[in-house]
C-alpha cells in the first residue's frame, strides 16, 4: 500500500528570522505608503525632463552612459545600468530592485528576480532568471564557490536584467533624448579637436601597453579614418577599462599580423630544439642536398611518363589522412 | 612510441596519424571531431582511421611538393591516364602499395604550377623559405617540414600532439606557424567561410597552445596560406582576429577537458549520451510552417 505523505505546494523556509518577519510586515506597509505618496506627489514631467537634461549634460554621467564590446566582428553598444538608474531617479516615482529568490549550492545556481515598478501608474515589470555560479575563463567555465564571488557574479547578472526592466518601464522618448544628450556631451566635452582626441586616446592606450594597431583593429579602420562615433566608442572602452569593468586583455587581442611580420628575416644560426624520432622507418623522408632550391620536389619516379616499377625507393604506408579537407 | 614531451623531426606521417604517443593523445583534428561530432565517433575514428577522399590525396601531393617533405610521387605513365582501364588500375595499385602518392599527368602539372606560384608570392614564398644562402653558400636550413610536437596539457594532464607543416627558424618578427591549405576558392570571403566551417582557427590555436607549452616564453601565431588548385593558383595569406582566437581558445579548452574526462572515465558517449532527444523546430522551418 502506498504511504500517504503530506504535501506542501509552496516551499516555505523552515525558519523565519526576526529580521525577515520585520521585513515582511515593513514591505507590505511600504507598498501601500509608496502608492499613496505617489498619488499625493505625482511626477512633474517637465521637472523630470529638466533633471534628466541636466544630469546627461555632465561629462561624468555621459562617459558612463554607454557600454561597448566586440562580438561577431562588430561593436555591440548600448546604454548602461548606471544611466538606467539615473533616468529612473529623474523620472521619479519609480522603484526598482533585484532579489535573490533562492540559492542552490549543489546545482551551483541562484534564482533571481529583477523588477521595476512605476508606483504612480502601478505598472510593474519583472524578470526571473537563473544565474549559474560559474565564470567563463580562457580555460573553460570555472565554478565559483566562495561567497563573495557568488555575490559579485549574481550582482553583475542582475544589473543587466535590472537595466532592461528600468528601460522597459521608462517612456522610449525619455530614454532616447537622454542618450542623445549623453552622446552630444561626450562629443562636445572639452575643447579638443578630433585630431587631438585621437592623439589623446592613442597615447592613453599606449600607456596601458595597447598599441595603435590593436586599437585600430578593434575599431576596424586606421586612426586617420576614424569618425566621431569611433572616438565615442574608444571613450566608452577607455572608461570601462579605467573603471575596472573590463580587462585590457579581454578587449584587445594580439596585434593583427602585417606583411612585414611575415617577411621578417631569420636570425642566423639559431634554431629550435627539435629531436629526432629515431624510428626505423624515419629515413623515408630524404635529407635535402645542400644545393637544393626551393621548392624541393623529391625524386619523382615516373615523371617521364615511362611505365616503371615502383619497387624503387623505400616502401611506405598508405598516404596519410590529414586535416586539409578544406576546399576541394 | 613517444613518451616524453618535445618537438620531433622525422615522425612518419602515417605513424603520426596512428598516434605515436604512449597511452594516446589528442590532435587538433581530434579536438575538433570530439566537439563537432561526439566522443563515440571520435574514438571510432581514432581506432579505425578516417576515409581518405581524392581531394585529400591531391592536398597531400601539393603538401609534398610545395613543402618538399621528400615523399615519393608517382606520375601515371602516358597511356595510363584513365583509371577505368585495367592497365591504369594495375599501375595505380602497384604504386599505392609501394607507398607512392599517385597523380595523373594533369594533376602533377597542376601541383607544379601551384608550387611555382607559391614560391613567387611575396609573403607565402618567405613563409616557407627553406634555405638561407649567403654568397651562394648555404648557411641555414631555414626551416623544417612536418615537425611533430607532443605535450601534456597543464590543466588536465591530457597528452596532446601537433604536426606543423613548417617550423620556421627564429626570425626578427613574430614567431609564425604557417599552415598550407589547398582550396577551390582563395577569395577573402571564401577563406573566412572555410576557416569557420573547418575550424581552422581552432587548429591554429591548438598549435599555438602546443608550441607555447614546448617552447616556454614564445608567443607563436598561426597563419594560414590558402592556395587555389586551379590556374593561376592564387594565394591568400591569412591570420585570425583576436575574437576568433578567443573563441578558438574556449573551444579547444572544452575539447581537451572532454577528452581528458573520457580518458579518465573510459566512457565515450554518443551524440545524446544514449538518451532520447526531442527535436525542436529550426528557425528556418518555423518561417515556413510556424504559427
Amino acid at each position: 500500500m502506498t504511504d500517504v505523505q503530506s504535501f506542501t505546494p509552496v516551499q516555505v523556509p523552515a525558519r523565519v528570522g526576526q529580521a525577515t518577519a520585520v521585513e515582511q510586515s515593513r514591505a507590505a506597509t511600504e507598498v501601500l505608503a509608496s502608492v499613496q505618496a505617489a498619488l499625493m506627489f505625482p511626477r512633474d514631467v517637465q521637472r523630470s525632463l529638466m533633471e534628466m537634461r541636466q544630469s546627461c549634460s555632465t561629462e561624468y554621467m555621459a562617459q558612463r552612459a554607454f557600454y561597448s564590446y566586440r562580438r561577431g566582428g562588430e561593436n555591440v553598444a548600448g546604454p548602461t545600468v548606471q544611466l538606467a538608474r539615473e533616468l529612473a531617479r529623474c523620472w521619479g516615482n519609480v522603484h526598482y530592485g533585484v532579489a535573490e529568490l533562492s540559492r542552490d549550492d549543489v546545482a551551483g545556481q541562484s534564482e533571481m528576480q529583477a523588477w521595476a515598478w512605476d508606483v504612480q501608474t502601478n505598472e510593474r515589470v519583472s524578470s526571473t532568471f537563473i544565474v549559474p555560479h560559474g565564470r567563463d575563463t580562457k580555460t573553460g567555465v570555472k565554478p565559483i564557490e566562495d561567497l563573495r564571488s557568488i555575490y559579485e557574479n549574481n550582482a553583475n547578472a542582475a544589473a543587466r536584467r535590472l537595466r532592461e526592466m528600468v528601460y522597459a518601464l521608462l517612456p522610449v522618448w525619455f530614454r532616447a533624448e537622454a542618450e542623445e544628450i549623453c552622446r552630444r556631451t561626450m562629443q562636445g566635452g572639452g575643447t579638443m579637436t578630433r585630431e587631438q582626441k585621437i592623439a589623446f586616446y592613442l597615447e592613453a592606450f599606449a600607456r596601458k601597453s595597447v598599441s595603435q594597431r590593436q586599437v585600430e583593429a578593434y575599431i576596424g579602420r586606421p586612426a586617420d579614418a576614424w569618425v566621431v562615433g569611433d572616438i565615442d566608442t574608444l571613450q566608452v572602452v577607455f572608461n570601462e577599462i579605467k573603471d575596472g569593468v573590463k580587462l585590457i586583455g579581454d578587449v584587445f587581442g594580439a596585434e593583427p599580423l602585417r606583411d612585414a611580420d611575415v617577411t621578417a628575416p631569420a636570425v642566423r644560426g639559431q634554431s629550435w630544439p627539435v629531436q629526432g624520432y629515431g624510428a626505423p622507418d624515419a629515413g623515408t623522408s630524404q635529407p635535402l642536398p645542400e644545393s637544393a632550391t626551393w621548392p624541393v620536389t623529391a625524386q619523382i619516379p615516373g615523371a617521364t611518363g615511362r611505365r616503371r616499377s615502383v619497387q624503387e625507393g623505400e616502401p611506405q604506408d598508405v598516404p596519410p589522412i590529414d586535416d586539409y579537407e578544406g576546399g576541394e | 612510441m613517444i613518451t616524453e614531451p618535445g618537438l620531433y623531426a622525422d615522425v612518419p606521417e602515417s605513424v603520426y596519424h596512428r598516434d605515436p604517443v604512449d597511452g594516446g593523445s589528442l590532435s587538433s583534428t581530434g579536438a575538433r571531431r570530439i566537439l563537432d561530432t561526439c566522443p563515440a565517433k571520435f574514438r571510432w575514428e581514432q581506432d579505425n582511421g578516417r576515409v581518405s577522399t581524392p581531394a585529400m590525396e591531391f592536398g597531400t601531393a601539393a603538401h609534398t611538393i610545395v613543402l618538399g617533405t621528400g615523399k615519393p610521387i608517382h606520375v601515371m605513365s602516358e597511356g595510363n591516364q584513365d583509371f577505368r582501364k585495367t592497365d591504369a588500375q594495375i599501375e595505380r595499385d602497384e604504386a599505392m602499395a609501394g607507398g607512392y602518392i599517385v597523380l595523373k599527368q594533369a594533376e602533377y602539372d597542376r601541383v607544379m604550377g601551384m608550387a611555382d606560384a607559391l614560391r613567387r608570392h611575396p609573403l607565402a614564398g618567405s613563409l616557407f623559405t627553406r634555405q638561407l644562402h649567403e654568397g651562394g653558400r648555404l648557411i641555414d636550413s631555414g626551416g623544417m617540414a612536418e615537425v611533430t610536437g607532443v605535450w601534456q596539457d597543464d590543466v588536465t594532464g591530457a597528452w596532446c600532439r601537433l604536426r606543423l607543416d613548417w617550423l620556421r627558424p627564429p626570425t626578427d618578427g613574430p614567431f609564425l606557424l604557417p599552415d598550407y591549405k589547398t582550396t577551390t576558392d582563395a577569395s577573402l570571403s571564401a577563406v573566412e567561410k572555410t576557416i569557420a566551417n573547418y575550424g581552422y582557427h581552432r587548429q591554429g590555436e591548438f598549435y599555438e597552445r602546443g608550441v607555447r607549452a614546448l617552447l616556454p616564453g614564445e608567443k607563436p601565431q598561426a597563419v594560414f596560406v590558402f592556395q587555389e588548385t586551379t590556374a593561376p593558383y592564387l594565394v591568400t595569406v591569412v591570420g585570425v582576429s583576436a575574437e576568433m582566437r578567443r573563441a578558438a581558445t574556449r573551444m579547444n579548452r572544452r575539447a581537451i577537458n572532454l577528452y581528458a574526462e573520457c580518458v579518465r572515465s573510459g566512457e565515450w558517449p554518443d551524440y545524446n549520451n544514449g538518451s532520447i532527444y526531442t527535436a525542436e523546430m529550426p528557425v528556418w522551418l518555423a518561417k515556413i510552417e510556424g504559427e
